[in-house]
Protein backbone atom coordinates (compact mmCIF):
# COMPACT_ATOMS: atom_id res chain seq x y z
CA UNK A 1 0.00 0.00 0.00
CA UNK A 2 3.08 2.16 0.54
CA UNK A 3 4.45 1.57 -2.67
CA UNK A 4 1.37 1.77 -4.42
CA UNK A 5 0.49 5.40 -2.75
CA UNK A 6 3.65 6.64 -3.20
CA UNK A 7 3.40 5.45 -6.98
CA UNK A 8 0.77 7.86 -7.85
CA UNK A 9 1.62 10.72 -6.02
CA UNK A 10 4.61 10.68 -7.83
CA UNK A 11 2.81 10.03 -11.49
CA UNK A 12 0.63 12.37 -10.49
CA UNK A 13 2.59 15.41 -9.30
CA UNK A 14 5.65 14.89 -11.14
CA UNK A 15 5.46 12.59 -14.29
CA UNK A 16 2.28 13.60 -15.51
CA UNK A 17 3.47 17.07 -15.44
CA UNK A 18 7.10 16.36 -16.62
CA UNK A 19 5.43 14.78 -19.84
CA UNK A 20 3.12 16.96 -20.62
CA UNK A 21 5.52 20.14 -20.08
CA UNK A 22 8.13 17.92 -22.26
CA UNK A 23 5.56 17.50 -24.83
CA UNK A 24 4.44 21.36 -24.95
CA UNK A 25 8.06 22.12 -25.29
CA UNK A 26 8.71 20.15 -28.08
CA UNK A 27 5.38 21.64 -29.85
CA UNK A 28 6.29 25.44 -29.33
CA UNK A 29 10.24 24.03 -30.71
CA UNK A 30 8.61 22.74 -33.64
CA UNK A 31 6.10 26.05 -34.00
CA UNK A 32 9.41 28.43 -33.17
CA UNK A 33 10.72 28.84 -37.15
CA UNK A 34 7.07 29.50 -38.16
CA UNK A 35 5.82 32.44 -35.74
CA UNK A 36 6.74 36.24 -36.19
CA UNK A 37 9.88 37.89 -34.44
CA UNK A 38 9.04 39.10 -31.83
CA UNK A 39 5.81 37.40 -30.68
CA UNK A 40 3.19 39.19 -28.89
CA UNK A 41 3.09 38.48 -24.92
CA UNK A 42 1.11 40.43 -23.21
CA UNK A 43 -2.76 41.19 -24.09
CA UNK A 44 -4.55 44.28 -23.40
CA UNK A 45 -7.81 43.78 -21.45
CA UNK A 46 -9.88 44.21 -25.01
CA UNK A 47 -8.39 41.32 -26.22
CA UNK A 48 -5.90 42.76 -28.94
CA UNK A 49 -2.21 42.07 -28.44
CA UNK A 50 -0.29 44.87 -26.46
CA UNK A 51 3.30 43.79 -25.60
CA UNK A 52 6.10 41.90 -27.82
CA UNK A 53 9.22 39.80 -26.21
CA UNK A 54 11.03 36.60 -28.02
CA UNK A 55 9.74 33.42 -28.88
CA UNK A 56 11.75 31.46 -26.26
CA UNK A 57 10.20 33.24 -23.62
CA UNK A 58 7.27 30.84 -23.80
CA UNK A 59 9.73 28.05 -23.81
CA UNK A 60 11.40 29.27 -20.29
CA UNK A 61 7.79 30.05 -18.99
CA UNK A 62 6.73 26.70 -19.95
CA UNK A 63 9.57 24.82 -18.59
CA UNK A 64 9.81 27.14 -15.17
CA UNK A 65 6.14 26.30 -14.26
CA UNK A 66 5.97 23.20 -15.83
CA UNK A 67 8.86 21.87 -14.34
CA UNK A 68 9.69 23.89 -11.81
CA UNK A 69 6.52 22.49 -9.50
CA UNK A 70 6.76 19.03 -10.16
CA UNK A 71 11.28 19.41 -9.25
CA UNK A 72 10.64 20.88 -5.87
CA UNK A 73 7.71 17.61 -5.21
CA UNK A 74 10.61 15.42 -6.00
CA UNK A 75 12.91 16.78 -4.17
CA UNK A 76 11.02 17.79 -1.08
CA UNK A 77 7.72 15.52 -0.48
CA UNK A 78 8.62 12.62 -2.60
CA UNK A 79 11.08 11.33 0.01
CA UNK A 80 8.56 11.95 2.67
CA UNK A 81 5.46 9.81 1.46
CA UNK A 82 8.42 7.51 0.34
CA UNK A 83 8.59 7.39 4.06
CA UNK A 84 5.50 6.76 5.30
CA UNK A 85 4.55 10.38 5.70
CA UNK A 86 0.58 11.01 4.78
CA UNK A 87 -1.48 14.07 4.59
CA UNK A 88 -4.18 15.78 2.83
CA UNK A 89 -1.55 18.17 1.33
CA UNK A 90 0.33 16.01 -0.26
CA UNK A 91 -2.54 14.53 -2.63
CA UNK A 92 -3.68 18.13 -2.85
CA UNK A 93 -0.18 19.19 -3.95
CA UNK A 94 0.28 16.79 -6.32
CA UNK A 95 -3.32 17.86 -8.21
CA UNK A 96 -2.55 21.40 -7.64
CA UNK A 97 1.08 20.17 -9.85
CA UNK A 98 -0.79 18.38 -12.11
CA UNK A 99 -3.10 20.91 -12.91
CA UNK A 100 -1.14 23.62 -12.49
CA UNK A 101 1.25 21.88 -15.35
CA UNK A 102 -1.83 21.34 -17.75
CA UNK A 103 -3.13 24.68 -17.77
CA UNK A 104 0.43 26.10 -18.46
CA UNK A 105 1.27 24.00 -21.28
CA UNK A 106 -1.99 24.32 -22.81
CA UNK A 107 -2.27 28.12 -22.55
CA UNK A 108 1.31 28.87 -23.58
CA UNK A 109 1.40 26.25 -26.30
CA UNK A 110 -1.74 27.64 -28.00
CA UNK A 111 -0.82 31.45 -27.77
CA UNK A 112 2.50 30.64 -29.25
CA UNK A 113 1.18 28.49 -32.11
CA UNK A 114 -1.61 30.83 -33.34
CA UNK A 115 0.66 33.28 -33.77
CA UNK A 116 2.21 30.58 -36.81
CA UNK A 117 2.21 32.32 -39.99
CA UNK A 118 1.51 35.75 -39.07
CA UNK A 119 3.29 38.73 -40.65
CA UNK A 120 4.04 40.58 -37.08
CA UNK A 121 2.96 40.09 -33.53
CA UNK A 122 0.02 43.00 -33.65
CA UNK A 123 -1.69 40.65 -35.52
CA UNK A 124 -2.01 37.95 -32.89
CA UNK A 125 -5.85 36.71 -32.23
CA UNK A 126 -7.40 37.05 -28.74
CA UNK A 127 -5.64 35.07 -26.16
CA UNK A 128 -8.89 34.73 -23.95
CA UNK A 129 -9.90 31.32 -25.86
CA UNK A 130 -6.40 29.81 -25.05
CA UNK A 131 -6.66 30.81 -21.34
CA UNK A 132 -10.26 29.46 -21.18
CA UNK A 133 -9.51 26.43 -22.32
CA UNK A 134 -6.42 25.98 -20.59
CA UNK A 135 -7.81 26.74 -17.54
CA UNK A 136 -10.88 24.25 -17.57
CA UNK A 137 -8.66 21.47 -19.08
CA UNK A 138 -5.94 21.90 -15.99
CA UNK A 139 -9.04 22.31 -13.56
CA UNK A 140 -10.25 18.84 -14.67
CA UNK A 141 -6.35 17.39 -14.70
CA UNK A 142 -6.14 18.79 -11.41
CA UNK A 143 -9.45 17.26 -10.25
CA UNK A 144 -8.80 13.74 -11.85
CA UNK A 145 -5.16 13.97 -10.12
CA UNK A 146 -6.97 14.02 -6.55
CA UNK A 147 -9.41 11.77 -7.66
CA UNK A 148 -7.15 8.67 -8.22
CA UNK A 149 -5.37 9.29 -5.36
CA UNK A 150 -6.43 7.61 -2.60
CA UNK A 151 -7.84 9.03 0.74
CA UNK A 152 -5.58 8.99 3.33
CA UNK A 153 -5.60 9.59 6.92
CA UNK A 154 -2.70 12.15 8.03
CA UNK A 155 -0.21 9.97 9.92
CA UNK A 156 2.32 11.84 12.16
CA UNK A 157 5.89 10.35 12.69
CA UNK A 158 6.03 9.53 16.43
CA UNK A 159 9.26 10.52 18.53
CA UNK A 160 10.82 8.45 21.14
CA UNK A 161 8.73 9.90 24.39
CA UNK A 162 9.70 10.34 27.97
CA UNK A 163 8.52 9.76 31.23
CA UNK A 164 7.43 12.02 34.31
CA UNK A 165 6.35 11.30 37.07
CA UNK A 166 3.64 13.10 38.90
CA UNK A 167 2.56 12.18 42.80
CA UNK A 168 -0.40 12.37 43.65
CA UNK A 169 -0.03 15.92 45.94
CA UNK A 170 2.44 17.00 43.39
CA UNK A 171 1.84 20.22 41.18
CA UNK A 172 3.25 20.08 37.73
CA UNK A 173 3.10 22.61 35.03
CA UNK A 174 5.37 22.72 31.81
CA UNK A 175 5.85 25.99 29.65
CA UNK A 176 7.74 26.01 26.32
CA UNK A 177 7.92 28.81 23.59
CA UNK A 178 7.14 27.25 19.96
CA UNK A 179 9.63 29.46 18.09
CA UNK A 180 9.28 29.95 14.24
CA UNK A 181 12.63 29.18 11.67
CA UNK A 182 14.87 31.71 10.93
CA UNK A 183 13.95 31.25 7.18
CA UNK A 184 10.11 32.10 7.71
CA UNK A 185 11.13 34.84 10.01
CA UNK A 186 13.26 36.13 7.11
CA UNK A 187 10.64 35.44 4.76
CA UNK A 188 8.37 37.37 5.97
CA UNK A 189 10.39 40.03 7.39
CA UNK A 190 11.33 40.79 3.57
CA UNK A 191 7.62 40.56 2.66
CA UNK A 192 6.35 43.29 5.40
CA UNK A 193 9.72 45.96 4.26
CA UNK A 194 8.83 45.36 0.29
CA UNK A 195 5.19 46.15 0.67
CA UNK A 196 5.81 49.05 2.79
CA UNK A 197 8.87 49.82 0.52
CA UNK A 198 6.02 49.73 -2.47
CA UNK A 199 3.75 51.96 -0.55
CA UNK A 200 5.91 54.43 0.22
CA UNK A 201 6.78 54.79 -3.52
CA UNK A 202 3.36 55.03 -4.52
CA UNK A 203 2.64 57.30 -1.92
CA UNK A 204 5.80 59.14 -3.56
CA UNK A 205 4.22 58.70 -6.98
CA UNK A 206 1.12 59.81 -6.03
CA UNK A 207 -1.13 56.87 -6.61
CA UNK A 208 -3.05 56.48 -3.44
CA UNK A 209 -5.40 54.15 -3.84
CA UNK A 210 -2.10 51.82 -4.39
CA UNK A 211 -0.61 52.75 -1.40
CA UNK A 212 -3.93 52.55 0.92
CA UNK A 213 -3.83 48.39 -0.67
CA UNK A 214 -0.17 47.71 -0.19
CA UNK A 215 -0.52 49.24 3.62
CA UNK A 216 -3.31 46.95 3.85
CA UNK A 217 -1.13 44.00 2.99
CA UNK A 218 1.44 45.14 4.87
CA UNK A 219 -0.77 45.12 7.91
CA UNK A 220 -2.30 42.13 7.20
CA UNK A 221 0.82 40.06 6.38
CA UNK A 222 2.47 41.83 9.60
CA UNK A 223 -0.22 40.49 11.87
CA UNK A 224 0.13 36.99 10.44
CA UNK A 225 3.75 36.75 10.33
CA UNK A 226 3.71 37.70 13.98
CA UNK A 227 0.83 34.65 14.87
CA UNK A 228 3.77 32.84 13.07
CA UNK A 229 6.72 33.90 14.82
CA UNK A 230 6.01 32.52 18.57
CA UNK A 231 3.44 31.10 20.65
CA UNK A 232 3.59 29.99 24.33
CA UNK A 233 2.65 26.38 24.84
CA UNK A 234 1.37 25.07 28.85
CA UNK A 235 0.64 22.09 30.60
CA UNK A 236 -0.87 21.99 33.54
CA UNK A 237 -3.41 20.79 35.75
CA UNK A 238 -6.01 22.00 34.34
CA UNK A 239 -5.34 21.38 30.36
CA UNK A 240 -3.06 22.26 27.39
CA UNK A 241 -2.96 25.85 25.99
CA UNK A 242 -1.53 27.33 23.18
CA UNK A 243 -1.14 31.19 22.74
CA UNK A 244 0.13 33.50 20.19
CA UNK A 245 2.04 36.64 20.88
CA UNK A 246 -0.20 38.92 23.15
CA UNK A 247 -2.40 35.84 23.90
CA UNK A 248 -4.20 35.65 20.66
CA UNK A 249 -4.88 33.20 19.13
CA UNK A 250 -5.44 31.11 21.43
CA UNK A 251 -6.45 27.23 21.76
CA UNK A 252 -7.00 25.39 24.79
CA UNK A 253 -7.90 22.08 25.45
CA UNK A 254 -9.19 20.88 28.90
CA UNK A 255 -7.37 17.87 30.82
CA UNK A 256 -10.91 15.98 30.93
CA UNK A 257 -11.03 16.16 27.33
CA UNK A 258 -7.35 14.61 26.69
CA UNK A 259 -7.64 11.08 25.25
CA UNK A 260 -3.34 11.22 25.32
CA UNK A 261 -0.36 13.06 24.15
CA UNK A 262 2.21 12.21 22.03
CA UNK A 263 5.69 13.92 20.76
CA UNK A 264 5.54 13.74 16.63
CA UNK A 265 7.47 15.05 14.00
CA UNK A 266 5.12 17.27 12.27
CA UNK A 267 5.94 18.92 8.54
CA UNK A 268 4.53 21.97 7.48
CA UNK A 269 4.02 21.56 4.21
CA UNK A 270 3.24 17.55 4.40
CA UNK A 271 0.71 17.56 6.93
CA UNK A 272 -0.70 21.29 7.45
CA UNK A 273 -0.55 22.49 3.95
CA UNK A 274 1.98 25.61 5.17
CA UNK A 275 2.99 27.68 8.30
CA UNK A 276 0.62 29.23 10.94
CA UNK A 277 -2.47 28.46 12.88
CA UNK A 278 -3.57 26.26 10.12
CA UNK A 279 -7.01 23.97 10.56
CA UNK A 280 -6.84 21.05 8.52
CA UNK A 281 -9.26 17.60 8.96
CA UNK A 282 -8.66 16.20 11.97
CA UNK A 283 -6.43 18.74 13.93
CA UNK A 284 -5.37 22.14 14.41
CA UNK A 285 -2.02 22.78 13.63
CA UNK A 286 0.07 26.12 15.61
CA UNK A 287 3.22 24.84 13.05
CA UNK A 288 5.90 27.48 13.33
CA UNK A 289 8.62 25.19 11.82
CA UNK A 290 9.40 21.53 10.82
CA UNK A 291 10.01 18.85 12.98
CA UNK A 292 9.53 18.00 16.83
CA UNK A 293 6.11 18.60 18.01
CA UNK A 294 3.52 18.31 20.52
CA UNK A 295 0.24 16.55 19.46
CA UNK A 296 -2.79 16.51 22.21
CA UNK A 297 -5.54 13.95 20.87
CA UNK A 298 -9.04 14.97 22.28
CA UNK A 299 -11.18 12.09 23.11
CA UNK A 300 -13.71 13.15 20.76
CA UNK A 301 -12.78 15.91 17.86
CA UNK A 302 -9.77 16.83 16.64
CA UNK A 303 -6.04 16.91 17.70
CA UNK A 304 -4.49 20.10 18.79
CA UNK A 305 -0.42 20.15 17.00
CA UNK A 306 2.18 22.32 17.99
CA UNK A 307 5.71 22.54 17.22
CA UNK A 308 7.44 22.92 19.87
CA UNK A 309 11.09 21.56 21.65
CA UNK A 310 11.46 19.42 24.45
CA UNK A 311 7.71 18.19 22.97
CA UNK A 312 8.47 14.32 24.83
CA UNK A 313 8.59 16.06 28.26
CA UNK A 314 5.15 17.68 27.29
CA UNK A 315 3.49 14.92 26.46
CA UNK A 316 4.58 13.00 28.98
CA UNK A 317 3.23 15.22 31.19
CA UNK A 318 0.19 15.51 29.94
CA UNK A 319 -0.53 11.67 29.88
CA UNK A 320 0.56 11.72 33.79
CA UNK A 321 -1.87 14.28 34.49
CA UNK A 322 -4.31 12.73 32.28
CA UNK A 323 -3.47 9.28 34.40
CA UNK A 324 -3.87 10.76 37.78
CA UNK A 325 -7.06 12.35 37.18
CA UNK A 326 -8.30 9.08 35.93
CA UNK A 327 -7.62 7.13 38.97
CA UNK B 1 10.54 23.29 30.97
CA UNK B 2 8.94 21.48 33.90
CA UNK B 3 8.16 23.57 37.28
CA UNK B 4 7.04 21.30 40.26
CA UNK B 5 6.42 22.09 43.97
CA UNK B 6 4.48 19.40 46.42
CA UNK B 7 2.43 21.67 49.06
CA UNK B 8 2.45 18.84 51.38
CA UNK B 9 6.49 19.39 52.07
CA UNK B 10 7.35 21.68 54.55
CA UNK B 11 9.59 23.77 51.99
CA UNK B 12 8.16 27.18 51.41
CA UNK B 13 5.93 27.33 48.43
CA UNK B 14 8.41 30.39 46.77
CA UNK B 15 11.37 28.57 47.55
CA UNK B 16 9.97 25.29 46.09
CA UNK B 17 9.11 27.19 42.97
CA UNK B 18 12.68 29.13 43.02
CA UNK B 19 14.64 25.29 43.65
CA UNK B 20 12.38 24.39 40.37
CA UNK B 21 13.74 27.27 38.32
CA UNK B 22 17.23 26.10 39.68
CA UNK B 23 17.12 22.90 39.06
CA UNK B 24 16.03 23.68 35.31
CA UNK B 25 18.47 26.01 34.67
CA UNK B 26 21.26 23.47 36.19
CA UNK B 27 20.08 20.98 33.82
CA UNK B 28 20.56 23.36 30.92
CA UNK B 29 16.73 23.34 30.55
CA UNK B 30 17.19 27.08 31.08
CA UNK B 31 20.14 29.02 29.06
CA UNK B 32 21.21 32.42 28.97
CA UNK B 33 19.09 34.97 27.60
CA UNK B 34 15.80 32.14 27.99
CA UNK B 35 13.25 34.02 29.53
CA UNK B 36 11.09 32.45 32.29
CA UNK B 37 7.62 32.20 31.71
CA UNK B 38 5.54 35.11 32.76
CA UNK B 39 4.63 34.60 36.79
CA UNK B 40 0.55 35.27 36.38
CA UNK B 41 1.16 31.83 34.02
CA UNK B 42 3.26 29.93 36.47
CA UNK B 43 0.52 30.80 39.26
CA UNK B 44 -2.27 30.13 37.53
CA UNK B 45 -0.63 26.63 36.59
CA UNK B 46 0.95 25.76 39.89
CA UNK B 47 -2.05 26.82 41.48
CA UNK B 48 -0.31 28.99 44.01
CA UNK B 49 -0.26 32.89 44.65
CA UNK B 50 1.25 35.03 42.01
CA UNK B 51 3.17 37.00 45.12
CA UNK B 52 4.50 33.65 45.59
CA UNK B 53 5.88 33.40 42.34
CA UNK B 54 7.17 36.81 42.42
CA UNK B 55 8.79 35.74 45.38
CA UNK B 56 10.73 33.24 44.04
CA UNK B 57 12.11 35.52 40.80
CA UNK B 58 13.24 38.31 43.63
CA UNK B 59 14.96 35.38 45.21
CA UNK B 60 16.97 34.06 41.85
CA UNK B 61 17.08 37.71 41.31
CA UNK B 62 19.33 38.24 44.39
CA UNK B 63 21.45 34.73 43.28
CA UNK B 64 22.03 36.83 39.85
CA UNK B 65 20.71 34.08 38.10
CA UNK B 66 17.66 36.34 36.82
CA UNK B 67 17.43 39.90 35.52
CA UNK B 68 14.20 41.32 36.03
CA UNK B 69 13.00 43.82 33.54
CA UNK B 70 10.48 45.91 33.20
CA UNK B 71 8.28 44.82 30.62
CA UNK B 72 10.69 41.45 29.14
CA UNK B 73 9.82 39.86 32.46
CA UNK B 74 12.76 37.98 34.43
CA UNK B 75 15.26 37.02 31.81
CA UNK B 76 18.10 34.29 32.97
CA UNK B 77 21.15 35.45 33.19
CA UNK B 78 25.00 34.77 32.18
CA UNK B 79 25.13 33.52 35.89
CA UNK B 80 23.58 30.67 34.99
CA UNK B 81 25.88 29.15 32.89
CA UNK B 82 28.29 29.12 35.84
CA UNK B 83 26.03 27.94 38.24
CA UNK B 84 24.85 24.78 35.98
CA UNK B 85 28.78 23.84 35.78
CA UNK B 86 29.18 24.01 39.54
CA UNK B 87 25.92 22.22 40.07
CA UNK B 88 27.79 19.87 38.13
CA UNK B 89 30.98 19.46 40.54
CA UNK B 90 28.67 19.83 43.60
CA UNK B 91 27.55 15.98 42.12
CA UNK B 92 31.22 15.09 41.35
CA UNK B 93 32.30 16.29 45.03
CA UNK B 94 29.23 14.31 46.48
CA UNK B 95 29.90 11.47 44.90
CA UNK B 96 33.90 11.85 45.54
CA UNK B 97 32.96 11.99 49.44
CA UNK B 98 30.32 9.09 49.09
CA UNK B 99 33.27 6.99 47.56
CA UNK B 100 35.22 7.84 50.95
CA UNK B 101 32.74 7.15 52.92
CA UNK B 102 32.32 11.05 54.58
CA UNK B 103 29.06 11.90 56.12
CA UNK B 104 26.75 14.28 54.16
CA UNK B 105 26.71 16.56 57.25
CA UNK B 106 30.66 16.48 57.31
CA UNK B 107 31.14 17.40 53.85
CA UNK B 108 28.17 20.53 54.40
CA UNK B 109 30.34 21.22 57.09
CA UNK B 110 33.57 21.32 55.16
CA UNK B 111 31.85 23.05 52.52
CA UNK B 112 30.58 25.77 54.86
CA UNK B 113 34.04 26.34 56.30
CA UNK B 114 35.61 27.44 52.98
CA UNK B 115 33.29 29.81 52.50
Amino acid sequence: MNGSIARRFAVVGIVVPSLVTGLALVAQLIALPHVPDPVAVHWSGTGGPDGSGPAWSYLVLTLLFGAGFPLWLGLSALPRVRAGSRGWSFRFLSAFSLGFAVFGAVTWTWSLLMQMGLESWQDAPSVVPSLIVGGLLGMIAGLIGFAVQPKTVTVFEELPSAHVDVASGERVMWVGVAKAGKGSVITISAAVVLLFAGAVACWAAQQYPVMWLLLGLTVLIGVLGLTMSEADVRVDATGVEVRGPAGWPKSRIALEDIASAQAIKAEALGSFGGWGWRRVPGALGVILRNGEALKVDRKQGHSLVVTVDDAATAAALVNALAARRGV
Amino acid sequence: MLLRIDAASGEPLFAQVAASVRAQIAKGELREGDRLPPARDVASGLGVNLHTVLHAYQVLREEGLVDLRRGRGAVVTGAATAVSQLQRDIAELGKRAAALGMAPSTVVELLRASM
